[in-house]
């Protein structure tokens, strides 16, 4: 019914708006080229970092080669943990259980863990550094700690305090029952991670002690946004 | 986190002898006041923002620096640092070469 002139122009029209959404889906997908490659940078970077830790402390490839596997396989599972929920975030919780999986916690080593506390939502950095950190804790209790010996048993509890300068979030890894503690003469990378790199990551404040009964590393930081927003 | 303690040890095998980090702006910006110091490694993206306003606040306190982007060249804005800019990861080689520029005087 219209002239051609008219039916140019209603043609233009929907033109217009494909080419909006066809931009709009152009900028997502330049930007989430940009998030991936700085990911992927990222990962590179700490992967060259486990293996330049490895080779410096240590000068058997045997355990060179055991300390880059189990890294960056701890690594990995983070990364399969922060996939299923989108990079959005995890769960606290499932973090717990999915860095200790490896170390018995869904198995035969069940009745030694004990976990207690919520399923709080992190950020991918907060997730990522508590990976490592608890995957350090983990190997360390199997090398000289809880899990050394048949009888010793990890808990990690954590709560949601008010303090006055604001929300934290206040978790405990505790051993016992393993062989006698002593403080170590020489701080590992295990240790310098934790007590050095995870306070720095989190903006917190995290201490590593060895009491006789058994390692306790407590971790506090200001509460996720997640908590916050409620 | 892993790369901040490899960049640590990088710095301590070339030879500083003192090294503070901050993973925010407000605590960049607060070591900068308390300084001093000879030189600083800014990455481009600071837990999600910018780091601009402290390349910013390092030019006004005369410390030379350099960025430090996983983005590739096009991770820095025109205009901004001295030009010094580190691709992660890092290696020796680059760091060396970007560090002792940084110390030079400007001439």
């Amino acid at each position: 019914m219209v002239k051609d002139e008219a039916g140019k122009v209603v043609q233009h029209f929907v033109s217009l708006v494909d080419t909006t959404k066809h931009h709009q889906a152009q900028e997502q997908a330049a930007k989430l080229i940009d998030e991936l490659n700085h990911r992927v940078k990222n990962t590179l970077a700490t992967v060259q970092s486990i293996v330049a830790q490895a080779v410096r402390n240590s000068f058997d490839p045997q355990v060179v080669r055991e300390s880059i596997e189990t890294r960056i396989a701890a690594l990995s599972r983070s990364h399969d943990l922060l996939g299923r929920e989108k990079w959005q975030g995890a769960g606290l919780r499932d973090l717990v259980v999915q860095v200790l999986e490896p170390f018995g916690v869904a198995g035969g080593r069940a009745e030694r863990f004990t976990i207690e506390g919520k399923n709080i939502r992190l950020s991918p950095k907060a997730a990522l550094a508590l990976g490592i950190a608890f995957n350090e804790l983990a190997t360390n209790a199997v090398k000289y700690g809880a899990f050394s010996n048949k009888a010793g048993t990890v808990s990690v509890e954590w709560t949601l305090e008010h303090k006055s300068d604001g929300r934290w979030l206040c978790l405990r890894w505790r051993e016992n029952g393993g062989p006698p503690v002593a403080p170590p003469s020489h701080k590992g990378f295990g240790s310098r991670v934790i007590e050095r790199g995870l306070a720095h990551e989190l903006d917190g404040k995290v201490s590593l002690d060895y009491p006789p009964d058994g390692v306790i590393c407590t971790i506090d930081m200001p509460a996720p946004q997640a908590v916050l927003d409620g | 986190m892993l790369i901040l303690m490899a960049i640590e040890d990088m710095l301590v095998d070339l030879g500083c002898t003192s090294i503070a980090a901050a993973a925010t702006i407000e605590k960049a910006l607060a070591l900068i006041e308390a300084g001093p110091f000879d030189m600083a490694i800014v990455d481009v993206n600071l837990g999600g923002e910018r780091s601009y306003p402290i390349a910013k606040s390092l030019k006004a306190h005369g410390i030379p620096f350099a960025f430090s982007t996983g983005y590739g060249g096009h991770g820095v804005a025109q205009g901004h640092g001295n030009g010094s800019v580190l691709n992660k990861p890092f290696d020796y080689p680059q760091l060396t070469k970007v560090l002792t520029a940084l110390l030079e005087p400007a001439t």
